[in-house]
């Protein structure tokens, strides 16, 4: 054989091995599919496990909790699931992904519009008006599930201009000036700091926005997916959370 | 003796680059092709009539096709012209303007829309003025749609139907003039005639790309059915929520673009044909 | 009517400056070898030349076509091709392919205002004239070259115009359709009202087409007559070769002529610049110098042969650039070919001298 095809063979091989090597060797991977609003508070707590273990490397799966619930259902490989709302994350345990989904953290609806409120939106009532543009999540993800049930409680009929996919983006349009005003969370409006402003609504207790987290069955790291979850409920958990605009579950 | 060995040294040192070969040819085929049939074997076929009943859906299909021709005809008025100075006309700055009018092709559509957003949004460039002086406001409205497509789907057109200037002899044009005709009827009556295939195949490609467009609409004209909620953004929701409705639409997409490639007969593989 | 283009224009490599006048009815070959600026002054007088544009343009100068003046560079006057009464047959018809034939005939009186179905009448009776309305609707790809410019010829002459203007309407045709469109062009151009210039490199079309001559050489008139007076009387070596003739200049005291670093004994005494012409059949050629009777003579190589039926025509370098003509036999004696070495001579009675 000619020694090109050798060096060929050789490639191919090496690239065909894993896993021959012992897991102490091997840089470990944790990798978290968590809603896209627990976007900078789970990049503290990652940071905070990292620091702790050394050599492992925490990989956020940011999106939607709807599209990430589709991507564990087709089999997805995932450590650990943190949704924005319940609904998502029955539909993974349903399906056999997840087990023991425990509440971690709360959230509030908050009015998100351009800093200095210029429209003087005070209110979801506000949100009818003919002069303003206004963007919702759509309905698919928990906050649009959140925001509709919301509006309709409070009695307001919005038409939105736009109904995105998800409620960063949602956000994003005020933050660009394209719109008015949005239904966001409370912990998104904090995550852009001073580039939008939150109009807080009155307290509802029927919201009721929990985050439940779980581990996901059949993901490689269990242990470590374990004291993760953990880190969510002790003290520094919770003050990174508290920080970035989350409540307690 | 020797002619019995020779061939065969020569067939042994070729077979392992034949086989080589070979595979990347079939790996190549099967990237192309298993996805469509992948499309195929999933599609719900008891459904589909039932599914292309449903009002939503055809509002979808019948905003698309609104806004993909809308488009189309929007490339071929401003893409026209642009063709011809590009093909006809020599300046300082040609090769940017030209590179300007590519770079949509290559550049990451919603990278597209957070620039359409910058130049016409309500606090862009264009769009601010705009707003200010007319109340007119493009994003969130299906006319956004129009111009995000058209932003991406424009350089097909330019394109294509510059190749075409240049296939065209401007000595027959000269021709034309020598027997009295004006410049607006040698166009009329000698140009665009000559033009026509380029310009059937631009405006197609122009159209099929329009169609399909979603990073620079959904980030510049945002998410509504019935006004900016095309075919492309209809399947993405539909993915998680009723994957037999996003397989149907693509179904439809995808024949719709076969159809087209098959129609054009390889012209917009290069003018000329 | 008539035509008078006077006209200084600058080229990339080249200036033109020429002044053509052809009357009613008369039609003018421009003649001249290639790049000698012939079918540029034929674009300036249709007004295809643009001024102006960057590149090239009329610098100084006036064309006036039918009594109307359609440039005038010192008055700033410029009237666009379309507006001018030009009709052009050009090398490579230029018919217009996505039209049928009678399309392509009607476009010019269309142009000008005529309706649809009068213009579609004069076409037809033009395709007539040239013998192709059995085809009027076809469209050009299916005629073979001599057929599309008997229609590019009809098409030009349909819309009327004041002027007829043919950039080597032949060239491009084989030996054979040449001859068969020659006849017609012939007819249709002793016909023509207006003047007409026909551009062509080739002398037999020039001679059966053409009443008047004028010869264009590096951008410049060098002759202008009749044939007869041009083949009688050549004033270039291009003219005479093209005639069949060897002209070389040199400067006469009585009957010795300096030409170049040689001098020739001619048998009339003159003086001043001459032209010295002589046939190529009264050069004779030898391997060694000629002795005998004091002869014409100089050493020459040679720089190619044609064979012209009997008789073997020798193009010459060296001091005179000549051509000679000897038999078969002669070359096979003489073992000539290429970069072969030989005196040439010629004597005394053979040279005519002319006053330049």
């Amino acid at each position: 054989m000619r020694p090109r095809h050798v060096l060929v063979l050789l490639a191919v091989a090496t690239a065909a091995c894993d896993g021959g090597a012992s897991a102490a060797d091997e840089p470990a991977v944790l990798t978290v599919f968590a809603a896209a609003s627990l976007a900078e508070a789970f990049e503290d707590v990652a940071a905070e496990l990292e620091h702790r273990h050394d050599g492992l490397e925490v990989r956020l799966n940011l999106a939607g909790s709807h599209t990430l619930a589709g991507q564990l259902l087709e089999g997805a490989d995932g450590d650990v699931f943190a949704s924005a709302d319940d609904v998502e994350m029955a539909r993974v345990v349903a399906a056999g992904r997840a087990a023991d989904p425990q509440p971690f953290a709360s959230n509030d609806l908050v009015i998100a519009v351009e800093p200095g409120n210029p429209k003087a939106v005070t209110s979801l009532a506000d949100l009818a008006r003919d002069d303003l543009v206004v963007v919702l999540p759509i309905g698919d993800v928990p906050a649009g599930r959140y925001a509709a049930a919301a509006l309709e409680r409070a009695g307001v009929e919005v038409a939105p201009a736009s109904l995105e996919v998800d409620v960063r983006a949602a956000l994003g349009k005020v933050v660009l000036g394209e719109a008015d005003a949005a239904i966001v969370y409370a912990s998104d409006v904090a995550a852009v700091g001073g580039r939008a402003q939150a109009v807080a609504l009155p307290p509802d207790p029927a919201a009721g926005i929990r985050y439940p987290v779980a581990v996901v069955d059949a993901g490689r790291q269990p242990d470590l997916a374990a004291e993760f979850i953990e880190l969510l409920f002790d003290d520094t958990g919770r003050d990174l959370l508290r920080r970035h605009g989350f409540g307690a579950p | 003796m020797t002619a019995a060995t020779e061939p065969r040294r020569r067939r042994a040192g070729e077979r392992p680059v034949t086989a080589l070969v070979g595979l990347a040819l079939t790996a190549g085929i099967v990237l192309l092709v298993l996805p469509l049939l992948g499309l195929l074997a999933r599609t719900p076929w008891s459904r589909i009539l039932a599914l292309l009943g449903e009002p939503a859906l055809r509002e979808t299909l019948r905003l698309s096709l609104l806004v993909s021709v809308a488009s189309a005809a929007l490339s071929l008025v401003l893409g026209v012209p642009l063709a011809w100075l590009l093909a006809r006309v020599s300046f300082p700055g040609k090769r940017l303007l030209r590179a300007l009018c590519v770079l949509p092709m290559v550049l990451p559509p919603v990278v597209g829309g957070v620039a359409l957003l910058a130049a016409f949004g309500r606090r862009g460039l264009v769009g601010a003025p705009l707003e200010r002086l007319t109340g007119i406001t493009l994003p969130f409205t299906t006319a956004g749609v129009v111009l995000a497509v058209t932003f991406v789907s424009l350089p097909f057109l330019v394109v294509t139907v510059e190749a075409g200037f240049r296939g065209l002899d401007a000595r027959i044009e000269e021709a034309a003039a020598t027997l009295g005709a004006s410049r607006w009827t040698v166009i009329r009556r000698v140009s665009l005639p000559m033009l026509a295939p380029s310009l059937a195949a631009g405006s197609a490609l122009a159209w099929a790309r329009a169609l399909g467009e979603f990073g620079a609409s959904i980030t510049f004209a945002g998410n509504l059915g019935g006004s900016t909620r095309t075919v492309p953004l209809a399947v993405y929701l539909e993915l998680h929520r009723d994957p037999d409705a996003a397989i149907v639409l693509s179904l439809v997409l995808l024949a719709v673009s076969v159809a087209i490639l098959v129609g054009l007969r390889d012209r917009y593989l290069g003018v000329g044909r | 009517m008539s035509l008078v283009a006077e006209v200084t224009a600058r080229y990339a490599d080249f200036v033109l400056d020429a002044r053509v006048e052809v009357d009613d009815g008369e039609v003018v070959a421009l003649l001249g070898p290639n790049g000698a600026g012939k079918s540029s002054l034929l674009r300036i007088v249709a007004g295809l030349e643009r001024r102006g544009d960057g590149r090239i343009g009329i610098e100084a100068g006036q064309v006036v076509i039918g009594g109307v003046t359609v440039d005038d560079v010192a008055a700033g006057v410029h009237v666009p091709a379309a507006e001018r009464r030009v009709g052009m047959v050009f090398q490579d018809h230029l018919l217009f392919p996505h039209l049928d034939l009678t399309d392509n005939v009607a476009f010019g009186p269309r142009s000008r205002g005529t309706g649809r179905r009068e213009a579609r009448r004069v076409a037809l009776d033009w395709l007539e004239r040239v013998g192709l309305a059995d085809r009027a609707d076809v469209r050009p790809d299916a005629l073979s070259g001599g057929q599309a410019q008997r229609v590019a010829l009809a098409r030009a002459l349909a819309g009327d115009p004041a002027v007829l203007l043919l950039d080597e309407p032949l060239a491009a045709l084989d030996v054979e359709t040449r001859q068969e469109v020659r006849g017609l062009l012939r007819d249709h151009l002793r016909s023509f009202e207006g003047p007409v210039v026909l551009v062509t490199h080739d002398p037999l079309e020039a001679l059966t087409l053409a009443d008047r001559l004028v010869v264009l050489e590096d951008g410049r008139v060098s002759q202008s007559g009749t044939p007869a007076e041009v083949a009688r009387r050549p004033r270039s070596s291009w003219v005479a070769r093209l005639v069949g003739i060897n002209l070389v200049h040199g400067v006469a005291a009585g009957t010795e002529v300096t030409v170049g670093a040689t001098t020739l004994t001619t048998a009339e005494p003159v003086d001043g610049p001459v032209d010295v012409l002589f046939h190529p059949h009264a050069v004779a050629l030898h391997r060694t110098r000629p002795g005998g009777s004091p002869r014409n003579t100089w050493r020459a190589v040679v720089d190619g042969m044609d064979v012209e039926g009997p008789r073997v025509r020798v193009h010459l370098d060296g001091p005179l650039p000549v051509v000679a003509e000897v038999t078969p036999a002669a070359v096979a004696d003489l073992g000539l070919s290429e970069a072969v070495e030989v005196w040439a001579a010629v004597k005394a009675v053979e040279l005519h001298v002319e006053p330049r």
